[in-house]
């Protein structure tokens, strides 16, 4: 993956040079505010994989250093996700739902955003920024109103519900995501694969698509993790336990009334939390560049 | 099809010769072919390949929203969705609910005080990020963490963190000496478990708004930087007449973006607190949801929901001008 | 190939009117050079012709076939691009291939006409490559590769040698030029440059806010041009211009400058017998004034002051004034013209051109 390394010289401190004790003091006060803000970030994240691999006795023992493993690390909550509860469902449902409307986004937003960014017609600046306001539009002012359309399509309670539903903040995104890669796509050489024999939607699918694979890959990663990060409307929608999705299903089923399996909520956040930031740490680089593309044009 | 490359032998005779070769071509493909014609039109291919998309968005956008300011003004509830129109009633009836206009002054005081913070924190950031040192990429990796853990597990693993009775966080701070054994109940009063909800989504935001930032701060031409520091202007001096200017626009659509998403959000008060202690820590979209969702009284909800629009429509004008102003050059 | 014909055809953009009533045809393996400044229209004529702008008016034929209405894949016609828009998605193979293949040609003709083009370009040894390997002079070959390896009615060229440095462009011209004389298909050039178009176009359309200003030869642009903007944007450096009027006797007319008085070039003086009194610019080409000595040709001398001398080597350009009009000539790098100087210079009387000062046209006969 191609990044742009992000080094602007170092003006944000100056230091005479030859000092070696204010050197060393600009060093150390560096790196402890890096440490800092690091702790801050990152915390959360260990104490997620403490928790995880915790024994029980461990995990609710308040004398023992609750930051250190003082019993042998066990994998019992793990498989107690898997095998006590519906969590493989969830992770089926969430990469369902994940796909399906990644799919959907993209029908519906490369064209858009082809159109948005080399077509010429009347209203087309006005149409572009109306999709990009709707992204402005949140899940809780629609949640109420498409929670009866979502009955009234005899949705509610399943999976599709939210495939239905997801793209209308994927799609906005993405379609200003792509408009900004397409825009990068020197305008010429959709003009010469048309001459060369092309329609306009041939010039689309034989060189834009091709040369903006990376933006493409880049919105396929990013709208899949904006669906699996939801919240609000499968909370609204799906109650029915085997049609949840993995956020929603650790939040609200391993917590039984004031009983929190913490281990095993831990467990389930930890396992759906890697992949994604792994994923965003993939496409960061381009990610920031479409953003921008988009808007600087 | 075969014949196509003979033909192309004498390219002088090949324009003409498909043209006329038009004819006998059967009736359906020809209409095909006016079809593919009108398409090549500018306008016609535009107008279709935008279509799904603002289909997509009128049915499950533009429809919903005007069911939604349609509930403002009925009893509708879940169970008798076909409802009665009472007027502003609804609106009387939250604007004298307490909890509700708590949750409106929550709603700013959360959005406002966690953007100052991660504006100033993510602005601090920025420039150790962005100096050169070894690790740098392993730092930053860890570093955005926080934006890409799903908003509803962040919010969870705080609630453990912050747990009343076996948080880490206390036990940390009360072995370092910051506060006695059992510690503070995080969650449980009323300014603390405000704090908490800031904290969080600080912690949360963060991330994405210095990446933006140094986003902006690396889209300003070096030679610049440079150019101020032979003028010898200092830090501040650099920062305010230089790197502010070049980088506002983009920072501005950053900082509306996180603004609007957190204004809006829910899912980090629903899981920390649940509006609790004693419905104190409500905000807009959590408080329309329990109205609206959990009780059911779709037009109070919806009614709720509805007073994030004026400050969304204010970004949304804002956002608009903006863009306007960027299309002009 | 083929013939290409414009019949009034106008572009608006708004209310911009990028083209405006702009009537030619290109004959059958005729190079022909749109030349002009920016947003002068010669872009976008050249767009309308290859299909990727639809005109506002007019009508455009290629060959005998009216294309107004018909996509730029169905024109038969070949672009060069001035990023050479390549696909960087594909090979130097791939590239040439691609409009082949769209276009349904067998297996074997590709391979021959990519062949064919490789070795007219000497791209041989670049076939694999993808884009971003080659340098801009063989990123350049490439494209016009692709457009030859398509045999079609028409080469449309849209500023191909200006992303190239200066000495690449001029050996690129001149390997353009032997092309074309080698598979004589009818090109139109783009062209800003007007040393360009002179060098390589056999009729040059210079285009001036989005009109047609003058069709014609290189040689009867330089001596003929039809108006002041011909006049000043053909030859460099640029013509020289007086102010002036028509004075004298209908047999006998002189343009008076104020500074000086010449005689009406002799192919305008029947013209000019007509416009006696009538205000007019005389121009006269910098090249084309001398210092007198013994052999000049007859004409009216003047003593300029020298200002700034810049040496060429094989000669000198000196921008002089005469009282507060300034103006330059050049002249042979041996005579030493000295800042602060004075010489006297002759403006030889058949070398002039008049223009009228209103319509800005060449007083004509």
């Amino acid at each position: 993956m191609a990044s742009t390394d992000l080094v602007v010289g170092d003006f944000a401190i100056e230091h005479a040079p030859g000092h070696r004790m204010r050197r060393f003091f600009s060093s150390a006060a560096f790196w402890l505010t890096i440490g800092a803000f690091l702790l801050f970030a990152v915390f959360p994240v260990y104490w997620m994989f403490v928790t995880t691999f915790k024994q029980i006795n461990d995990l609710y023992s308040l004398d023992e250093n609750p930051l250190i493993f003082n019993l042998a690390p066990t994998l019992e909550h793990v498989q107690f996700l898997w095998d006590q509860t519906r969590y493989p469902t969830w992770l089926v449902n969430t990469v369902e739902i994940g796909v399906f409307t990644v799919i959907i986004t993209l029908l519906v937003s490369i064209p858009a955003a082809y159109a948005l960014a080399r077509s010429r017609f009347p209203g087309s600046g006005t149409l572009g920024i109306g999709i990009f306001l709707t992204y402005l539009i949140p899940p809780t002012l629609l949640f109420l109103p498409l929670s009866q359309i979502v009955v009234g399509l005899g949705l509610i309670n399943t999976r599709w519900s939210l495939v239905l539903v997801y793209p209308t903040f994927t799609i906005p995104f993405c379609t200003w995501l792509l408009m900004g890669f397409f825009r990068g796509v020197p305008r010429e050489m959709t003009e010469a694969a048309r001459v060369d024999g092309c329609s306009r939607l041939g010039a689309l699918f034989r060189v834009v698509l091709p040369v903006s694979l990376p933006g493409i890959l880049t919105v396929v990663i990013f709208a899949f993790t904006l669906t699996m990060q939801e919240y609000v409307y499968a909370l609204t929608f799906v109650s029915e336990q085997t049609e949840k999705t993995v956020t929603l299903g650790v939040s609200a089923d391993l917590i039984r009334g004031d009983v929190f399996a913490w281990s095993s909520l831990m467990a389930g956040a930890l396992i759906i939390s890697v992949p994604v930031a792994i994923a965003y740490n993939f496409f960061l680089d381009t990610f920031v560049k479409g953003i921008t593309g988009g808007a600087v044009k | 099809m075969a014949r196509a490359s003979s033909e192309r032998v004498m390219p002088a005779e090949a324009g003409r010769e498909r043209a006329s070769a038009a004819a006998p071509v059967p009736i359906v493909s020809r209409i095909g072919g006016a079809v593919g014609q009108l398409f090549e039109h500018e306008w016609v291919f535009g107008y279709t390949m935008i279509a799904p998309a603002i289909l997509y968005i009128v049915l499950l956008v533009a429809y919903p929203f005007f069911v939604a300011l349609r509930f403002t003004v009925t009893s509708a509830s879940v169970s008798e969705p076909i409802a009665s129109f009472v007027g502003l009633r609804n609106f009387v009836d939250i604007w004298n609910d307490d909890i509700f206009r708590r949750a409106l002054i929550n709603t700013f005081v959360f959005t406002i005080s966690s953007q100052v913070i991660q504006a100033f924190l993510g602005t601090i950031l920025a420039f150790l990020l962005l100096r050169p040192f070894r690790g740098r990429r392993v730092v930053r990796a860890l570093f955005i963490i926080p934006f890409t853990v799903p908003v509803a597990i962040g919010a969870i693993t705080w609630s453990w963190m912050l747990n009343p009775q076996y948080s880490v966080l206390n036990w940390v701070g009360s072995h370092i000496g910051l506060f006695p054994a059992p510690g503070p109940n995080w969650l449980g009063e009323e300014q603390l478990a405000m704090i908490s909800v800031i904290v969080v989504n600080v912690w949360r935001g963060l991330p994405f708004t210095t990446i933006l930032l140094m986003a902006g701060i690396t889209a300003v031409p070096q030679e610049i930087i440079e150019a101020a520091a032979l003028d010898a202007a200092g830090f501040f001096r650099r920062w305010n007449d230089i790197i502010v200017p070049i980088i506002a626009p983009i920072l501005f659509i950053a900082l509306l973006f996180s603004f609007v998403s957190q204004f809006t959000d829910m899912t980090v008060v629903w899981l920390l607190t649940r509006g609790n202690p004693v419905n104190t820590t409500h905000v807009l979209a959590s408080y329309a949801f329990e109205v609206g969702i959990v009780s059911g009284d779709l037009g109070r909800g919806a009614a709720i929901s509805l007073f994030l629009f004026p400050v969304l429509l204010v970004a949304a004008i804002v956002m608009l001008r903006y863009l306007k102003s960027q299309q002009l050059d | 190939m083929a013939t290409v014909e414009l019949q009034h055809v106008t572009k608006r953009f708004g209310d911009v009117l990028a083209v405006n009533d702009l009537n030619l045809k290109i004959k059958d393996q005729e190079f022909l050079v749109f030349v002009g400044p920016s947003g002068c229209g010669k872009t976008t004529a050249l767009r309308m012709v290859a299909g990727l702008e639809q005109q506002s008016g007019g009508n455009i034929y290629i060959g005998d076939r009216l294309v107004n209405d018909v996509a730029p894949k169905d024109r038969d016609i070949a672009m060069v691009f001035q990023n050479y828009a390549l696909y960087p998605h594909m090979n130097v193979e791939q590239n040439l291939a691609f409009g082949l293949k769209l276009r349904h040609v067998g297996k074997a003709e590709i391979k021959r006409r990519i062949d064919g083009a490789a070795q007219i370009l000497a791209l041989g040894h670049l076939l694999k490559r993808r884009p971003r390997e080659l340098s801009g002079g063989q990123r350049q070959r490439v494209a016009v590769g692709r457009a030859i390896v398509r045999e079609p009615a028409a080469f449309l060229m849209d500023e191909p040698l200006s992303n190239l440095d200066a000495k690449l462009r001029i050996q690129t011209r001149a390997e353009i030029q032997k092309l074309h004389q080698r598979i004589r298909t009818t090109t139109i050039y783009v062209t800003h440059d007007q040393v360009e178009a002179m060098t390589m176009g056999e009729r040059i359309a210079v285009m001036h806010d989005g009109i047609l200003q003058q069709l014609d030869t290189p040689e009867a642009l330089y001596e003929r041009p039809a108006n002041l903007f011909v006049a000043g944007f053909i030859g460099s450096p640029a013509m020289n211009f007086f102010k002036g009027k028509i004075v004298g006797t209908p047999d006998a007319p002189l343009v008076d400058v104020g500074l000086f008085s010449v005689a009406v070039p002799s192919p305008q003086r029947a013209a000019a017998s007509r416009a006696l009194g009538s205000e007019v610019v005389y121009g006269v080409r910098p090249e084309h004034m001398f210092v007198r000595d013994g052999s000049s040709p007859e004409g009216v001398t003047v003593e300029a002051k020298v200002e700034v001398v810049e040496y060429l080597g094989y000669e000198e350009q000196v921008y002089c004034s005469l009282d507060s009009t300034s103006f330059n000539v050049r002249l042979p790098a041996q005579m030493r013209t000295h800042v602060g100087g004075r010489i006297p210079l002759t403006i030889p009387k058949d070398r002039g051109h008049v223009f009228d000062a209103k319509t800005e046209q060449a007083l004509a006969a």
